[in-house]
């Protein structure tokens, strides 16, 4: 069943531990960023952030909310990143714990293609090309430890652990945030592994923070892109000799 | 007329003043029509001496910054993330204007009453561009009678766009 990832954006303060956390423990640079007006910085994920906190306000049934959203790459259970880019040695998914994971070879890959479909708007481009992204933090799954940036959450935000426990867990936070929040409800829980609880409507945290009905299920460009994969690797496979 | 309409002092009789010419003080002026305040924010600690030389930190809150309502912003035409000036009595610092409904006018006596909110953690050397300074320039130097501790939760400010 592999892993997945509970965030109850109903318990999170925006403390933001958990966007420095992932930078430190990917030894990541801190972007140059400008105060735009808001708390929120940088602005957007990009090849060296991977978590950021996203920041709204908005008069909702219950009067002023700021509604916080960390957004990081939801591993999806049949990633469309991963059909499109069509090269296991480039993007692939590791089978212990569900993390989909880009390697140093997306840059002989189509970049744009492979961003435009994912669903959430999460992989981010180097200027040679190469894709980055979350990557569950594989080295701190594979040997026991939580990702950085649920084990830093203060506020019980964030859990992580095997998916049926996880999806339980969505379900009992669920029924706690109907309590206060009447129009609370789980993010495209059935497809990802990184499963949002969100007390008002997800466009009000941010614009990809649920997959959009057009783009649920495999598109008939990905299905084309899978047809002939087999053929590309052969063919990628006789130039390289 | 000044009026206090909590209590028939107009301020605390014992609280302390100093008498320099950095203790001057204003409350009706029309020169600083509206509330300051002051507070801190999650990624940096006090001053900014130790937390702004992280980059992580610096990164989420890069600069200086003042919060307001957007019916001050509206009245002072002020976008939100322009860079603005604040001065009171005692001083001025830059910042970035935050329009936020966070913020929202006061009625008091009748009248409407704006306020606005600026962090103290900016000062020297970090962030290297020069221009962040502490909002501690803006605040008073008196504090509660007892123990002295510092009064800058409450002064009147002005706040105008940069040219």
């Amino acid at each position: 069943m592999a892993k997945s990832f509970l965030i109850d954006t109903t318990l999170c303060t925006g403390c933001r531990g958990c966007q420095v956390a992932c930078k430190q423990w990917h030894n990541l640079p801190a972007d140059p960023t400008v105060n735009m007006g808001s708390y929120q910085n940088p602005q957007d994920l990009s090849f060296t952030t991977y978590k950021l906190v996203r920041m709204q306000e908005h008069v909702t049934e219950d009067g002023l909310k700021w509604l916080f959203f960390p957004e990081q790459c939801r591993h999806c259970i049949d990633a469309p990143c991963e059909a499109t880019a069509g090269e296991p040695t480039a993007v692939f998914t590791n089978p212990r714990t569900g993390a989909v994971l880009y390697t140093a070879i997306t840059k002989d890959l189509p970049a744009e293609e492979i961003i435009e479909s994912c669903p959430y708007n999460i992989p981010r481009m180097a200027p040679d090309g190469t894709l980055a992204k979350c990557d569950m933090c594989q080295d701190r799954v594979d040997n026991g430890m939580l990702p950085a940036c649920v084990k830093t959450c203060p506020t019980g935000a964030m859990s992580f652990g095997e998916r049926e426990e996880i999806v339980e867990m969505a379900n009992s936070h669920l029924m706690m945030a109907r309590k206060k929040f009447k129009n609370a409800n789980l993010i495209d829980v059935d497809t990802i592994r990184v499963i949002y609880l969100v007390g008002f409507k997800p466009e009000l945290y941010h614009g990809f923070a649920m997959a959009s009905n057009a783009e649920i299920g495999i598109t008939r460009h990905m299905a084309l892109q899978r047809m002939f994969r087999p053929f590309k690797r052969a063919g990628a496979q006789l130039m390289r000799g | 007329m000044e009026k206090n309409f909590l209590n028939a002092k107009l301020i605390n009789p014992v609280a302390p003043i100093y008498d320099t010419e950095k203790d001057t003080y204003a409350t009706c002026d029309p020169r600083y029509p509206y509330v300051g305040t002051t507070y801190r924010v999650t990624e940096h600690w006090q001053t900014g001496v130790m937390t702004r030389y992280q980059p992580y930190l610096l990164e989420m809150q890069p600069q200086m910054f003042v919060e307001m309502s957007e019916q001050l912003a509206k009245l002072k035409q002020i976008q939100n993330g322009e860079r603005v000036r604040v001065t009171s009595a005692r001083g001025a610092v830059e910042a970035t204007a935050i329009v936020t409904k966070r913020f929202q006018p006061f009625n008091v006596g009748g009248g409407i009453v704006h306020q606005v909110g600026l962090p103290w953690h900016f000062g020297w050397i970090k962030p290297t561009s020069g221009t962040e300074d502490s909002a501690n320039l803006l605040t008073p130097s008196t504090g509660d009678p007892n123990t002295r501790i510092p009064e800058t939760k409450a002064f009147m400010v002005n706040v105008v766009k940069l040219a």
